[in-house]
Parts: C-alpha cells; structure tokens; sequence
C-alpha cells in the first residue's frame, strides 16, 4: 500500500506519476495536501513538485502518446473527479506501453474513464464559452460569475482573451473561488475576495433590459417546449444567466 | 421611438427566421480590434422554444413594400413599424458581444423604399462594424432578392455567410403567394454569390492573404406547410441546392398561421414532426452518404410520421442486413439505424486494435435499441426478432399504440404523459450541429 501526497498542482501530480512510473511503483492512492483522508494504514509520501520533471514528462507524453492523450490527461485533472489521480496515472502507464494507438482502446477501462471525464469537461468548457454574462463595473471591467461542475476557468480564459482583448475583465468562479483575470495583457488564475459592493455602471443596466427583451420577443409562441429550452440550459446554470428568470443578476 | 421600443417591435418580426448559425468562420481577431469566429459556432442560450440562440437575429426594418401571403410584415398588415439606423444595430451588436450575450449579427430585413436602398443601409451597418469598430465576430446578412449585383459583393465581403431565403418549395407556390418575388430574383443572387465563393476559394490558395468572401458560405430556407408540395419535392430541391449551388445548409420552417388570406391553409397548428422528419432527412443527405432518391420515391413520397427516415429506409432495404460490426465499412456503419457518426467513427477507430463484443457496443454509443435488428456482432445476431419487416417496424415504430397508452395512463397518468410527449419532441433546430 503506497500512498502519495501532491500539491493539487497539475505539475505536482505528474512528478507523482513520474516518480511512480521511474520507481516502478504502483500507487494505491494519491492525495492532495487538501485532503485529510489519506490512507491511514498506508504509509503517506509526500512528493514535492519537480517542474523540470514534469515537464520532461509532458513532452514524453505527447511523443510517445499525442496531444490528444495530454489534453485528455489535462481535463481529466481539471474535473475534480473522485481518485482522477488514479485514473490518469493509469492511463498514462498503460499508454506509454502501448503508445500512439493509446486512444483507440475505446472499450479498455483505464482508457475509456478518461475520456469521458474528458468529455464531460470539454463539453462544459463549450457551453460556459456561450453561458459567461460579462456586467460592466463602475471602473471599466467587465465581471462575471459562472458556477461550474468542473474547473474550467485555465479552458475558457484562452478564448476570451482571444476575443475581447481590449477590455479588461474577470470571470469569477464562485464555487471555488478562483477567478481569471485579464488585464489586456495577461491572463492570471488566482483566488478571490470581493470586500466591496460592487457598483455597476447605468448603461450596464440597460443593455441588460434590452438583452432580457430581446431573449423573450425572440421565441415563437406556437412552439412553446420548455423541456427542450432546459435540456440545454439547465436549471443549474441559469443563476447568472441574464436572460433567465431564475436569474439572481 | 426609443432603442427598447425597436429592439422589442425588430426582435418579434425576426423570430421566424430558423437560422441562427455561428459556424463555419474562423476570422481572426486583429490588432486593436474585437471579436473572432469559432468555428464550429457557439450558442449562447436557447429561448422558451428551444432553439439555439447564438447571433442578435433583428431586422433593420419591418417596414415593406411587399405583400407576401404568409409573412408578418406584409404591406397590407395593420402593425406598429420601426426602423433601425445603421449605428443603432452596429451600437446593440458590439454592446451585447463585449457581455458575451452573442457570437454576432444575424441582419435580415424588409424592403424599404427598394431593394437597393435596403441593401445599401444593411451595407452601412457592417462596414461600420467591421470598419469603425474593428468588429471581427461573425456576421450572416439576409440579400434583398432584387438588389444589384455589385452591392451582392460589396456585402459579401462584410459577411461571414450570406442567406437568401427560397421561401416556397416550387415557383408555381411562389408565384401564388408572394407575387413579387420572382424565383429568377431569388435564385439569380445565389447563383452569383455561389460563383464569387468558389473564385475566392480558389484565389485563397494561391494568395494566402487575399480577404474572405462569406467564409461560412450560403444558406436558405423554406416554409413546410403553406402549399401542398411533397417531402420528396422537398429534399430533391434541397439535393439540388446543395449539389448545385454549394449551400452549407438548408433551414425548414413549419407554416405557422400569422395572417387571415384565402391562399393559406387554415390549419393553425404548425406541423413540427414533419419538419423534424425533414431536418432528419436533411441529415442523411449531407453527412450520412444518402441520396434523395434512397430516401423517398414515388411510391413514398412523403416522410413517415412513424420512423426517422433512417430507420424507414432500412426497412424498406432488409436486403442490405445485417452488416457486420467488425467489417463494415464506415459508409456502410452509418447507413445502421442506431449508429450515428461519432459511433460509427469510433468503431472504425477502436477495430484497428480489437474485435467489439455486444457490450463493447454500449460503450461505444451505439443504440442498440434500434441497431440490433441491423447487424452482426463477431458473426452472431442479437437481434429479438428475425429478420422481418413487421417485425421490426411493431418494435421500432415511434407511434405508441393507444391500448398501451390507456394502461399507463391508469398506473402512471403523470408520467405516461411526459413519455409520450418526450418521443415527438422535434429536435431543435441548432445551427451548430
């Protein structure tokens, strides 16, 4: 019974893997400093971060695997899911065995439990690209809060600075408490507080009435089916979303 | 009139567009500028209908100078009217687009004053988009049927992807319903713009950096249900425009009763399970390797309110099953009712390194509901039912039989309802799919 202890960094997972993978051990559990129920019986090591191995480890991956494989490996991590540590350290073993054709064992469970977390976390990066609400604050930046089942912020933050890179903005991720945030320059993923009320501008409000307007005189009556309307948006991320009545904005 | 006034007026006179597609740009963002295009589009929210809100779908003006049968804005209707200047949509666009409420402008109007002069203020309203404001999210424009051709390519090169809509399914329909727009005025443009796209193509290969012309190209749209032609005229006019014309897609519209004239129907429900059979079908013929033809003949003419068009072509062509998962070849795979194209690409993808089981299959996606009947997995069939069309067609069919109806509704009246309501639910109409 071995048990590791990481960061909760995406860097100090992979030394764990690293160190794993060199020592020709296999893990029973790995755990973040965060977690207090690490495995009693087991002995707990703890593995400081080693950026010049995990990185060494990054580009082994996508060599002998893809960037697909590494992109798997990174929203896997990025879903928060129970023992995803595991999952991606096994699935990194059994890749590096088997290399590029890694990813078409669809059915192989080490293969198959990453990529649909992958999936899943793709698919709320995709919607929370259409679902972040920017509100203009009284001092030029543009805010927004989102509630996420997983910590997308690192895979939409890219995007937006893509798009709006003259306007300076923060998307808030309440749950955790994390925001990115975005000065015309750079983007920084970093813990928040707001000790302030804080003050929207008179024109923010308007554009709001007219965006609630539009998204009601836009529908076809005739073709009423709220059931359809929350298959796509469903209830949990309507809370910041504008246009909705359970919108709390 | 104020900004809200318009925007409420505009906004309900744009709803009976189907389109709302952000696909197929992928312009860049420039220096100092806003806005990009993401190419497989992205949808923003859906509205009480469900469908996909992705781009502001507005008119300049409901103010027009036809009369169609059935259009809201027709001439001859006693409504309030309004009008946007080119800076108030240019203003509303960028607005919305830095609150990420949008992914762009879907500018459509009515005929004000004449085609040329609707065409110019549409004109105005882009290049100060693209111009002053340095916009680069994505933008569709309706052509006015009529307008000259250099203001045609003059808009062309603002747009991301241009529609002119076919409205009715044949001229004959056309002619009676909306006696000033000619089919020559509508079909005229396309052809035109269909032309410029396919030389910007091929200019692009040569000079990297020579400008787009609509990169997401053309699109149309018609309305089901206002005159009385076929499903089969239907899609082989969609084949056409899409064979013959290059259209990236073609957008189906169920009538619905807006105005009282003697040219429409009386029906006052709009028939959403037959455009659902048509997007369906539509389907087949752009990403599923089928030809109008396969799909409805003579003796079929129209698209079966029980089976998805898939479904109804297999069973009808029992002589091609079962196929073979582990050999089948991916044009084959999808022809499968139950495979789709992302299970189908999975298969051909997974067989490279082992054979599938009948639970490897579930995993994969495939809806074995309905594949059973249609394959063979590692040579054995699972199917419950022999080969046999009526067999087949009892277990598939998507009509619930009343006498199963009635014994649910005692035991569950609440659910038996919302099971039944589930299996006609049109699917939305998403541009992004």
């Amino acid at each position: 019974m071995i048990s590791f202890q990481y960061d909760g960094t995406f860097l100090g997972l992979l030394s764990v893997v690293y160190y794993s993978l060199k020592e020709k051990v296999e893990p029973t559990a790995i755990v973040t400093n965060r977690e207090k129920d690490a495995d009693l019986f087991s002995s707990l090591n703890i593995i400081p971060t080693d950026e010049e191995k995990a990185t060494q480890l990054i580009d082994y991956i996508e060599e002998k695997m893809s960037k697909w494989s590494l992109r798997h490996i990174y929203r896997t991590f990025l879903s928060e899911a129970e023992k995803r540590e595991l999952l991606i350290f096994n699935y990194v073993r059994f890749g590096l065995k088997v290399g590029k054709e890694v990813d078409r064992f669809l059915t192989d469970d080490r293969v198959q439990m990453v990529h649909r977390l992958s999936q899943r976390v793709g698919m709320e990066t995709q919607r929370m690209k259409g679902f972040v609400r920017f509100a203009q604050l009284k001092d030029e930046i543009y805010y927004a809060k989102i509630k996420t089942d997983y910590f997308i912020l690192p895979l939409i933050a890219p995007h937006f600075k893509a798009r709006i890179s003259d306007q300076k903005w923060v998307i808030h991720d309440v749950k955790r408490e994390q925001a990115a945030f975005y000065d015309q320059k750079k983007i920084i993923i970093s813990p928040i507080t707001i000790d302030k009320t804080l003050e929207y501008t008179d024109q923010e409000k308007e554009y709001q009435a007219l965006w609630r307007q539009y998204f009601k005189k836009i529908a076809i009556q005739e073709r009423t089916n709220l059931k359809l309307q929350q298959h796509f948006v469903p209830k949990k991320y309507r809370k910041y979303l504008v246009e909705m009545e359970e919108s709390i904005v | 009139m104020d900004l809200f006034k318009k925007l409420t007026i505009l906004a309900d006179s744009a709803k009976y567009d189907a389109s709302c597609s952000s696909s197929g740009s992928n312009r860049k963002n420039s220096a100092g500028g806003i806005g990009n295009g993401a190419l497989g589009g992205i949808c923003h929210t859906w509205s009480a209908d469900g469908r996909c809100v992705s781009l502001l779908k507005i008119l300049l003006t409901n103010i027009c100078i036809y009369d169609c049968a059935y259009c809201i804005n027709r001439q001859s209707n006693d409504q309030q009217r309004a009008i946007f200047t080119p800076e108030e949509i240019a203003d509303l666009t960028i607005n919305f687009y830095r609150k990420n409420y949008i992914e762009g402008l879907f500018l459509s109007s009515g005929i004000v004053k004449s085609p040329d002069y609707t065409m110019e203020l549409i004109i105005r309203a882009l290049k100060i988009l693209r111009e002053r404001y340095r916009f680069n999210g994505y933008i569709h424009i309706k052509l006015i049927p009529g307008a000259d051709s250099h203001l045609l390519s003059a808009a062309g090169k603002l747009a991301d992807r241009v529609s002119i809509n076919i409205e009715l399914p044949s001229s004959v329909s056309l002619k009676r319903l909306a006696p000033e727009k000619k089919s020559e005025a509508i079909l005229k443009p396309m052809k035109q713009v269909g032309t410029l796209i396919a030389a910007n193509r091929e200019e692009k290969k040569r000079i990297k950096k020579t400008p787009s012309f609509v990169p997401a190209g053309q699109s149309t749209q018609l309305i089901v249900g206002a005159t009385p032609e076929s499903d089969l005229k239907i899609i082989h006019l969609s084949e056409n425009l899409y064979q013959k014309m290059d259209l990236k897609r073609v957008y189906y519209s169920a009538y619905i009763h807006v105005n009282q004239d003697k040219r429409l129907p009386l029906s006052y429900k709009p028939e959403l399970l037959r455009e659902h059979r048509l997007y369906q079908a539509d389907w087949l013929l752009r990403m599923y390797g089928f030809g109008a033809h396969e799909i409805l003949d003579d003796t079929y003419p129209n698209l079966d309110q029980d089976f998805d068009p898939k479904v109804s072509w297999a069973l009808r062509h029992l002589e091609h099953f079962p196929v073979e998962i582990n050999q089948a070849d991916l044009h084959t795979l999808l022809r499968v009712p139950g495979i789709g194209i992302r299970s189908a690409r999975r298969i051909v993808v997974g067989r490279k390194v082992q054979q599938f089981s009948w639970e490897d299959l579930k995993k994969l996606g495939v809806v074995l509901k309905r594949a059973q009947f249609f394959i063979t997995v590692k040579g054995k069939y699972y199917g419950r039912h022999r080969i046999n069309e009526q067999l087949i067609a009892s277990s598939l069919s998507e009509r619930k039989s009343e006498s199963s109806d009635l014994c649910q509704l005692d035991l569950f009246s609440q659910t038996s309802y919302k099971k039944k309501e589930r299996s006609l639910i049109p699917s939305h109409i998403s541009g992004e799919l």
